[in-house]
């Protein structure tokens, strides 16, 4: 898994408008560090690294969300349904390793299994999945690498309202 | 989620130690439906972990270095002892969609074969479940419990003070 960046200039007894900036744009700036050239096709770990990135950009965002009134739902909701994407094909590429081990011991235990033609039809079926969804992404991936895109989410995060009420959305889903 | 003061003048400490506390809170209402290996109780415990964890990330310089790695890893041993029945939900989920859904050419001992292997996965399950019990039973996750209440916080945030005047 990619260690989160750290939050660097933060101090305890700053204010938290301060460091709610600091935060978001370090966040910001580990989502886009994984995958910089949509040209180039990433490999497994990149893309969860992304996926996992992107979550914790979402989070953050979740849990500042009231010191900047209005200027996050749009970065929340692309995040989400990015993440529903990049969600899927970590679910293909999991259920496909474990349907091959599986399938690796029913080969060596019971050859002769009928269970063995199925669990292949299986992987297949992933294996198309998760190309399908891959292209899905990419193209919104390629949008969100446009550099006035990236501008735009910049400013969207770089100052907020002064006001804080204390305590974080602690939302769950 | 409530909020409880309103200042202008709130510090990143005061604000994460509340975010902490309503994190906490958040994971540990799950418990119960987790116990009884509800689907959706596990799930969202283990989210409840993951925002607890990018909480800890954010506001690091709030949490002194030993406390900092002793909530790490309390919140990845819950996260894998949830993570391990999770991914066997998942998995089974799938492969239910996968009998049913018949749009791929499937053929009948093709179903067979997913509900043998669905069969298999729910046994796993029932053992990832004993483990996660275990967890919970156990005297890691019981401090866990303990972890982020006001007097807990209180007790380090002098400890601080007098670390700090020390170093002064």
């Amino acid at each position: 898994m990619s260690k989160p960046l750290k939050v660097k200039k933060v101090s305890a007894t700053d204010p938290i408008q301060t460091t709610a900036v600091n935060i978001l744009q370090t966040r910001l700036e580990e989502f886009y560090s994984h995958w910089p050239d949509p040209r180039q096709i990433p490999g497994t770990q990149q893309l969860h690294n992304l996926r996992i990135s992107g979550k914790r950009l979402r989070y953050s965002a979740e849990q500042l969300r009231e010191l900047f009134p209005d200027r996050l739902a749009l970065l929340i909701d692309l995040l989400k349904r990015g993440q529903d994407l990049l969600g899927e094909i970590q679910d293909c590429v999991t259920q496909h390793g474990v349907i091959e081990v599986e399938l690796a011991q029913l080969q060596q235990r019971k050859p002769e299994s009928t269970e063995i033609a199925a669990l292949k039809k299986l992987l297949d079926a992933y294996s198309q999945k998760q190309s399908l969804i891959f292209n899905q992404f990419r193209e919104i991936w390629m949008g969100m690498v446009l550099p006035e895109f990236r501008a735009g989410l910049l400013a969207m995060i770089s100052s907020n309202s002064g006001e804080c009420s204390i305590g974080g959305g602690a939302q769950n889903q | 989620m409530a909020t409880t003061e309103t200042s202008s003048l709130v510090t990143t400490e005061e604000f994460a130690q509340k975010l902490f506390r309503e994190l906490q809170q958040l994971i540990l209402q799950y418990e119960a439906g987790a116990l009884a290996g509800d689907v959706e109780s596990v799930h969202d415990m283990r989210v409840g972990i993951r925002r607890l964890r990018v909480a800890i990330n954010n506001f690091a310089e709030c949490l002194r270095k030993k406390e900092r790695r002793r909530w790490r890893r309390k919140l990845e041993n819950l996260a894998d002892a949830l993570g391990g029945v999770r991914d066997l939900d998942v998995m089974i989920e799938a492969m239910k969609r996968h009998q049913v859904s018949g749009t791929e050419g499937r053929t009948k001992e093709d179903r067979i074969a997913i509900a043998a292997f669905v069969s298999r996965l729910r046994s796993r399950r029932r053992r990832a479940m004993q483990n996660l019990r275990a967890y919970l039973g156990g005297e890691e996750y019981s401090e866990f419990k303990q972890s982020f209440s006001p007097e807990d916080r209180r007790a380090v945030s002098h400890l601080k003070e007098a670390q700090n005047e020390q170093a002064a």
